[in-house]
Order: structure tokens, then sequence, then C-alpha cells
């Protein structure tokens, strides 16, 4: 069932319900609260008329027949008598008990008597034991007279009225329920359709939702996810683009050493040059793909909010590369103050660690790096010294960037990926990173958290 | 001989760990599960245990944790990226190293010679003026400043600050430093040298060239 249908089907149930239990309300209400009253007005119209009729002024039957036109139902029984005024009774059953009682000069509380029931209302219940009754003497014989007021008669064009307007109201508000309906759904069959499209990667079905409520807030909101989805998936594009350029180049150039390597009239000396060049490139598409590693866990690891230990961290990381110092003939000078910041310590620790790389990767034999760590007041610091290579200020401005490499032909093992990750990371803990470099001399990268 | 227990259920990861330790000259003994490894470490005698943490029945947490309880012997645990946040359970464990995967045989070779070191070595430290050589960590300090050099020349230096003031050839450095089986030549001891005394420069020693001899560390007054 869709939701139009669910909606209508809602409003009909609604408004059954609610007669209904409107409906039982009152006849409760009735029974409790106005059944006596109306059996006390008619008792005492039904006196009025009963000394009317002792009184002897006119005939008994002509005033019952008046009374009976002009909307009161009477039954007159006793002495051998049994005759009806004025509508006729729907249900003429009365016990003998209570004609008898009345005869006995008792008065008769039908109405207030008449008992409770749920569907139907004793102020409409058309029946003989509905009525109030007293005893009469017309011409010196004693009667029994009972009466109701004829409210199919009284009541006609009362009814007729408000049949019409309940029939309105419920007509009425089906339609109207049929238009807002559909004015609700609409927007929401629109956001299934533009879903449906991006199912299929279409990210331009127009959505013209205008509405100031949790559906236009919906839309609204919609409309913008899906900008951000298009934009990644264009990012992603040009990111395999990207990727796949940087897999493929030393794939390449793998195989075509490799085709050169088949050549037998090499020297042996060209042959380990080679086998050189083709360990190179594997190390280039290695590093590369542990940056993409890196990159991929970016996502799943948002969470900023653990106590990073960055001088522990630092520590480790150096403990870890200790290998890569010493296969370089490097130093390293840490002077680390004890240091934590709110973070992601995975995402940190790959900063660290590519900052690390980065200065063994330029430096020259023999050289020293030196890690810093300040605890300030508002601030870390994480300072990292080379006396490498160096980079010139046009390099230094493109380092961030992804893919950029300073020099091809220098860093076979780069993936132009590094820097691109610490900015990332950096910027994602709302912090700065800084390059300060003199060619030759080395370079400086300053990180604040 | 040292014997090391390489434990991995990848046959491949177990296969190429192995050949490069024998590689290396060490003897290995190879296990695909923690079971296997603990039923080899009963029978025979391990110096060192390399275990990779994601193992099916018993993982190299609890393995390192056995291993360390009943042999007491080092451990260096294998773990891929992910499992980082996880070092603290492995070093509760009582895992001497760690290393990330994937990594360089390079990489391995250095972390046991140094787990090897750390355990076997003796663990004095030297003093030279304001120099400090730390055996254990294999770190010095200079007025305080800790500074981590390369092995050879930590070696180099320990050499020479052994024994301050006396005069060492090249010959002597290279056998005692290198081993009489290096094939490099004097050279290697010259740059090595040059190095240490550019790392030196603000300290309270010095390595003073003996013409004709070699080299000795002397402590400035």
């Amino acid at each position: 069932m869709n939701l139009y249908v669910k909606f209508i089907w809602f409003t009909f149930t609604t408004m059954l319900l609610s007669s209904l239990i409107g409906f039982l309300v009152m006849n409760v209400y009735y029974d409790l609260n106005l059944k006596d009253a109306n059996n006390d007005k008619n008792m005492r119209i039904l006196i009025e008329v009963a000394e009317q009729l002792e009184s002897g002024s006119g005939q008994p039957a002509e005033t019952l027949n008046l009374l009976g036109d002009a909307g009161y139902q009477f039954y007159l029984t006793g002495n051998g008598r049994s005759e009806f005024y004025g509508g006729e009774y729907r249900e003429q059953s009365l016990s003998d008990d209570v004609i008898s009682s009345v005869l006995n000069d008792e008065q008769y509380h039908g109405i207030s008597e008449f008992p409770r029931s749920a569907f139907i209302t004793g102020f409409f219940a058309n029946e003989l034991r509905n009525t109030v009754g007293v005893p009469v003497t017309i011409e010196g014989a004693d009667y029994a007279l009972f009466m109701r007021p004829d409210i199919g008669l009284l009541f006609q064009e009362l009814h007729w009225l408000f049949a019409g307007l309940a029939g309105g109201i419920i007509l009425l508000s089906f339609l109207l329920m049929m238009i807002v309906a559909r004015l609700l759904t609409r927007p929401i069959v629109q956001l299934t359709e533009a879903a449906e499209q991006m199912e299929r990667e279409s990210f331009d079905q127009p959505l013209k939702v205008k509405r100031r409520d949790e559906i236009g807030r919906l839309a609204e909101r919609f409309t913008a996810m899906r900008t951000q989805i298009a934009r990644s998936i264009q990012k992603r594009e040009e990111f395999v683009h990207n990727v796949s350029h940087d897999i493929q180049s030393p794939l390449h150039k793998i195989q075509s050493t490799l085709s050169l390597l088949e050549k037998e009239t090499l020297t042996e000396s060209e042959r380990q040059h080679y086998y050189g060049m083709i360990r190179g490139e594997a190390a280039q598409i290695s590093s590369l793909t542990k940056q993409l590693l890196i990159l991929a866990s970016f996502n799943e690891e948002e969470s900023l909010s653990e106590q990073v230990e960055v001088s522990t961290q630092l520590t480790a990381i150096i403990e870890r590369l200790r290998y890569l110092f010493d296969e370089n003939g490097l130093a390293v000078a840490a002077d680390l103050e004890h240091a934590t910041v709110r973070g992601n310590g995975v995402l940190l620790q790959s900063v660290w660690e590519n900052l690390l790389t980065n200065a063994i990767k330029y430096s020259h034999g023999g050289g020293l790096v030196e890690v810093i760590c300040r605890a300030e007041k508002d601030h870390v610091e994480v300072i990292i010294k080379d006396e490498g290579i160096g980079m010139t200020e046009a390099q230094v401005a493109q380092a961030f960037d992804r893919f950029y490499r300073a020099d091809e032909a220098r860093s076979e093992q780069g993936s132009g990926l590094g820097l691109s990750i610490v900015k990332e990371i950096i910027d994602l803990h709302s912090g700065t990173v800084r390059i300060e470099s003199e060619t030759s001399q080395g370079t400086t990268v300053k990180v604040r958290l | 001989m040292i014997h090391i227990l390489a434990v991995d259920d990848d046959a491949r990861m177990l296969d190429f760990t192995g050949r490069e330790l024998r590689e290396a000259g060490y003897q290995t003994i190879l296990a695909s599960s923690g079971d296997e490894a603990l039923r080899r470490l009963e029978a025979e005698r391990v110096d060192l245990a390399v275990v990779d943490v994601m193992m099916p029945g018993i993982d190299g947490f609890e393995l390192t944790k056995m291993i360390r309880e009943m042999y007491g012997i080092p451990v260096i645990l294998l773990t891929a990226r992910h499992h980082i946040e996880d070092k603290e359970r492995g070093f509760s464990a009582g895992s001497d190293d760690y290393i990330v995967k994937p990594f360089e045989a390079k990489e391995l070779l250095f972390r046991v010679k140094a787990v090897l070191r750390r355990v076997h070595g003796s663990d004095e430290t030297l003093t030279a003026g304001d120099l400090v050589i730390d055996r254990r960590s294999y770190e010095i300090r200079i007025g305080g400043k800790k500074l981590i050099i390369p092995l050879k020349e930590f070696e180099l230096l320990t050499l020479l600050a052994a024994h301050p003031g006396q005069a060492f050839s090249r010959d002597q450095i290279i056998e005692r430093v290198w081993g009489f089986d290096y094939e490099g030549d004097e050279q290697t001891v010259n740059v090595h040298i040059k190095r240490l005394r550019s790392r030196l420069q603000h300290s309270e020693v010095e390595i003073v060239t003996v013409r004709g001899i070699g080299y000795k560390l002397e402590v400035m007054q």
C-alpha cells in the first residue's frame, strides 16, 4: 500500500472511529444526565394533558388526535379500550404489570427506566415502554395514558440537516485529505526518484521541493548530500586516474627494463644496473600502495578525541625507523618534551612517519636528523630538521600538492602522496604545518597542533 | 648458533621469514600455528621467537604471553597496520618488539639483532668526559643530549671510548667492529671516523689521528 492510499485509509478509519466513540459517549451522557430530565419534562406535559382530559371540556379523542398531530404519541388503555393517537410506535409491547400499576393510580416513568444500551440512544427509541404514563379518568372510567414526544415528526427536518452536515463534513474532509496527501507525498516521490537515479550514478535529476517543513529540510539536506557525493565521486575518479598513472609508469619501466635484460650481450655491471632499476621501481609501487592504505584508513577512523602522547609516538617511530637511519648512516637527535594532544593516534603516527622517512630519504650519509617536541601553553610543536638536499622556494610552494614530486629523477621512492597526506591530517586536526628549506642546506618541517 | 622460532599461519610469509633469517646465519624453526609452536618449544632450544599476531586458534598475543611465562625468551610480534593500537596489548603480553607488516627483510633482521643485543649484550654504560655511551639502548648522550647514531659508528665509538687515550690501527678497528670476514677497505673506517668527529664537535671528547698508527679518543681538559 503506498503512502497516498495509506493516508486516505488512515483518514477514513480515524473518522469512523471518532464517530463511533462520539456516539458511545453521547449515549452514556444521555443515559446518565439527560434521561431523567427528559422523563420529568414529559411527565409534566402528560399530567397537564390528563387534567385537561379529566376536566371534561371537549372530546377526549379529538384532544388526543390534535396533540398527536402536534407531535406526541399517545396510548390510551383500560376499561376494554386500547387506542393509539399520533405517530405509530415501532415496538408496541408493554407489560400488563405496568398497565395495571398505572390503573392503580401509579405513575410510570418509562423514559427514566429505559435500559441503557451501547448502540441505541433511549432518546430516539420509538417504543411503547419508552414513555411516561399516568392514570386518567374520563367520563367515570379509569384508563392508563402513556405518552412520548414523536421524535420522528418533530425532528424530521433536523435529521436531514444533520445528515447533510455530517455527509458534507465527511465528503469535504475526504477530498481535502486527498489533496493534502497528494501534496505531502509528491516531494517524497520526487526524492525517491532522485535517490533511484543516484543508484545509477546520475546526480542531475531536478528536485523542485521548496517547503519550509520537515520534508523541505529533508529535500535540502538530500540535495546537499547529493552534491557532496557527486563531488567526492569526481575527486575519486581523478584520484584513481592519478594513482593508475603512478602505478602504470613504474610498471612500464619495469617491463621495458626486463626486455632490456633479455639481451644476452649485456655485461654484468649493466645487468646489475638494470636489476637496481627494477628494484627501485618496485619500491616506488610499494611505497605508493602504503600511502594509499593510509588514505583508505582516513575515512574509517575519524575519531579525533583520543589523547595522543606525541612524545611517546615519536620515540616509538624513531625506534622503528632506526634500521633506516642506520642504513643511511644518519644520526638522530631527539629532544622530546612530554606532550599530549587530542586527535587521532593512527593518523598522527603516519604524519611523523612520513616526515621522518622524508628526512631520511633526502639526507646525505653521515647527516643528522633532529626531532624536537615542545609542549607550549596552548599547543604542541614538533620540529623535524634534516641536513639534506633541501628544496627551492618554488618546490616548497608545491610540496603539499597531491602527486607532486620535487625531482622525478631523485625521489625514486616517492609516491608524491606523503606530504599531501601529512597536510590533510594536520588540517583535520586544525593544526598547521610549515616547511622551511634551503637548497643543499636542509629542510625543517614545523608542525603545530 | 642462535635458534629463532618463526610462527605464522600464512605459509608464504613463514617461508619468507624463515629464508631471510637462515640467510642471515640463524638456525630457524618454523611453526604454522600456536599449538605447533608450543610443541616445538618443548622439544628444542629457542633463543628468540618471531610471532604473527593474526592466527587462528591461539593468537599471537596469547602465544607471546605463554612463551614469556614458560620460557622467558624474547618475542618479536608481526602486526598489521590497523593493529597498531593493539601495541599496548602486545607489550603487556611481553613482546620485546613489534614490526608492522608489510616489512622489508632488512627491518626484520635489524630488529632481531637489536633484540638479541638487548638480551645478551652487556648493560654497562661508558663515560668519557660529557659523553655517555649506553650499551643497552645503543644510544649516546653528549652533555645530556640524547643521540642515536648508526650501529657501526656506535661500535667504533664504544671501542675507542672503552680505552681512552689508547690508539687503535685501522686493521684493529675493522677486525673489532666489522669482523674478520669484512671485505671493505680502510676508506670505510675513514668515513666513519669523519662522521663521528662531526657528531662529537660540541663534546668534551675528540678523536685524534695518531700519525702512522690510527686513532684514539681523548678527553679534552
